[in-house]
């Protein structure tokens, strides 16, 4: 008797915890699903990768139909925001590209702290403004623990320095085997929208910046 | 800049080719088989430069 | 005759450092004047010479074969480089395959198989390195000459305690002064290595050269690698064709910025210097990487090698590596599908400057048939569309 109700317990448990795991998985999903962006969008860096350059790329080349001119500007800071908006062509979106290139930031002379303090202002700036900040992480493991020396934590520093305080994330899969956006997205609320390849970007940026 | 690293370079090979023939003097002159193997060892890169072979 | 003794054995021992000079000696005579056959492909309309774009390499070791694809159609000019680097041999098989194979429908290719000559008649010196590789084809075996990262000092002597590189004036490591990929854009009254680059300068000036792609092979423990590093001029290329052939799934290719700061390096000066868009391909090579076992054919050929791959498990390396290694054939395939590819991306955006070419193997196709496959056998063929490399 003191067997079967564990039993009962073990089957009423576990499908409700599979369904609250699931259900936190798929209202994340549809959470990404709900969020529009608005036009126009800033792209920039935390840590100087070319991820921003292959963003870029993907919303302006023909073959991926996506059609958006974003503002490209890798140092952006929050005079940056500041100056865009007394322009009066406020920004309404950034896109921060994380993943740090020692080559990127090397050739502009600045480390990762210098980075992570700009990013850090940025954000600042953003929310004031009321921005959505999207984090990206685009390049795969290139950017995480394939490409990085022994010792070299900087794509780390850079994804913690903006995908907690972002709006929504955009995780190329491969870039997430270990789990760490997920973790970002379930603990910090913040829904995620996971891809396969790049060329998925193509419908994912056209949902996000539908145009009315 | 080009003259002078040719007069160098002819410098080099004056040196090599010196080097080389000490070399052989001490092998001829040495008395113990190490130091002859030594000799011989050490000199054979200098040859292949002196021939211009590596 | 105690004496007698020391003289027989300093003659014995004379003998036998002689013997191994002369053997010695005739590898190195026989590696630095190894010919190596080019059959030119139905698509090669033209071989010039480096020296028909600036005399001053004329008459060198340097002087090196230019082979050119005009197109049936008008449409911009591709210039593909091999050799930039002679100890990486993928960096020299894939151009070759372009230049035995390759047909220009529209647009014009440049192919270099030997940028620094020189480099290609010695190997590093101590290093061990075999003088050669053959790879197996359907009428035999090809023989390419192994090549070392800089030119052979006996043909540009000496080096400096510092080379200061023209004209940034950055100070570079001594030996780079003989390091093709080290002297850009070059000099006319320079080193043989800057003439060299700048020889290729003028040619890129002179047949005004679109796009500009110098092939390389990198160590697994070098962060640079199975990527592309681009110009300013050349971002939005490089970032389409990294993510188009990562899509694809067949092989993974990231993308770099080249540095500003960073001189020398054709990436950075041929953009500065000249019109065209600069890249630079990296493939791996388990051999360059210092952890390596064995320095042999087999390991420069398979790319298999248990010591990298224990570096590997201890997370040393920048790109993957198991018991396959990494041969041959996968890394010509990724440099061709590469060139290919930005050939592709780049008509898609300038279709009135198109660049197609034909008959050329992609990724999979060399892996499946093989490098030799694409090699055309030079006894059979036409004996004036053979070229000694």
């Amino acid at each position: 008797m003191k067997g079967l109700s564990k039993l009962m317990v073990v089957a009423v448990i576990f499908p409700f915890l599979f369904l609250l795991l699931f259900s936190s998985v798929l209202a994340q999903e549809k959470a990404a699903a709900d969020i529009k962006a608005e036009l126009p969008v800033l792209l920039t860096s935390c840590g100087q990768s070319p991820g921003p350059i292959q963003l870029k790329a993907i919303m302006t080349v023909k073959r991926y139909n996506v059609n958006i001119v974003p503002v490209l500007s890798l140092f952006a800071t929050a005079d940056t925001l500041i100056a865009l908006k007394n322009a009066g062509n406020p920004v309404k979106t950034i896109i921060i590209v994380t993943g740090a290139s020692l080559k990127g930031m090397g050739a502009a002379g600045i480390s990762i702290k210098d980075e992570l303090e700009r990013t850090e202002k940025l954000i600042a700036e953003a929310n004031k403004q009321g921005i959505l900040v999207i984090g990206a992480h685009i390049e795969g493991l290139d950017r995480r623990i394939m490409g990085a020396a022994e010792g070299d934590n900087s794509d780390e520093l850079s994804i913690d320095a903006v995908c907690p305080k972002s709006g929504l994330l955009l995780v190329r899969k491969d870039g997430n085997p270990d789990g760490r956006f997920t973790t970002i997205s379930k603990n910090k609320e913040i829904p995620m929208i996971e891809f396969e390849k790049n060329a998925d970007l193509t419908d994912i940026l056209n949902n996000l910046f539908k145009k009315k | 800049m080009n003259i002078l690293m040719s007069i160098i370079t002819v410098i080099y090979y004056l040196l090599v080719a010196y080097t080389a023939v000490i070399l052989i003097y001490n092998l001829i002159k040495t008395k113990t088989w190490e130091k002859e193997a030594l000799y011989i060892i050490v000199l054979l890169p200098f040859l292949l430069r002196l021939f211009r072979l590596k | 005759m105690a004496d007698n003794n020391v003289y027989i054995r300093k003659i014995i021992l004379s003998v036998l450092g002689f013997l191994l000079l002369i053997f010695s000696g005739i590898s190195f005579y026989k590696h630095r004047h190894l010919e190596e056959h080019v059959v030119l492909g139905e698509g090669v309309t033209e071989v010039k010479k480096l020296s028909d774009y600036f005399d001053g390499v004329k008459g060198t070791i340097n002087d090196c074969n230019i082979y050119i694809l005009e197109g049936k159609e008008p449409g911009a000019t591709l210039f593909v480089m091999g050799a930039s680097h002679p100890e990486e041999p993928a960096g020299r098989l894939a151009p070759w395959i372009f230049v035995e194979n390759g047909v220009m429908e529209k647009g014009r290719l440049i192919v270099v198989l030997s940028a620094n000559r020189s480099g290609t008649t010695v190997t590093r010196l101590g290093g061990g390195y075999p003088p050669d590789y053959t790879i197996p084809t359907g009428w035999g075996e090809q023989k390419f000459r192994m090549g070392d990262r800089w030119a052979n000092p006996l043909d540009q002597w000496p080096d400096p305690e510092v080379y200061i590189h023209y004209p940034s004036r950055q100070n570079l490591a001594y030996v780079d002064i003989r390091n093709l990929n080290r002297a850009w854009p070059g000099r006319p009254n320079g080193t043989l290595t800057e003439k060299t680059c700048y020889a290729f300068m003028e040619l890129i000036r002179k047949e005004k050269v679109d796009i500009f792609i110098d092939l390389h092979e990198a160590e697994l423990q070098y962060p640079v690698i199975s990527t592309i590093v681009a110009h300013e001029k050349g971002h939005e290329l490089a970032a389409v064709v990294s993510m188009v052939l990562t899509d694809m799934g067949e092989f993974n290719m990231g993308m770099e910025y080249s540095p500003k700061s960073l001189h020398g390096l054709s990436h950075r000066e041929v953009g500065d210097f000249s019109d065209a868009i600069s890249l630079l391909f990296e493939a791996p090579e388990p051999f360059l990487d210092a952890t390596r076992g064995k320095t042999t054919r087999e390991q420069l050929l398979t790319g298999k090698d248990e010591f990298i791959v224990k570096a590997g498990e201890h997370g040393l390396l920048f790109e993957k590596i198991d018991e396959n290694g990494w041969p041959i054939d996968v890394r010509v395939g990724r440099h061709t599908s590469a060139v290919l590819m930005t050939m592709e991306i780049w008509t898609e955006e300038h279709p009135d400057m198109s660049l197609v070419c034909i008959n050329v193997p992609g990724y999979a196709e060399v892996i499946e048939n093989g490098i030799g496959y694409y090699l055309k056998d030079p006894f059979r063929a036409n004996p004036e569309r053979v070229i000694i490399e």
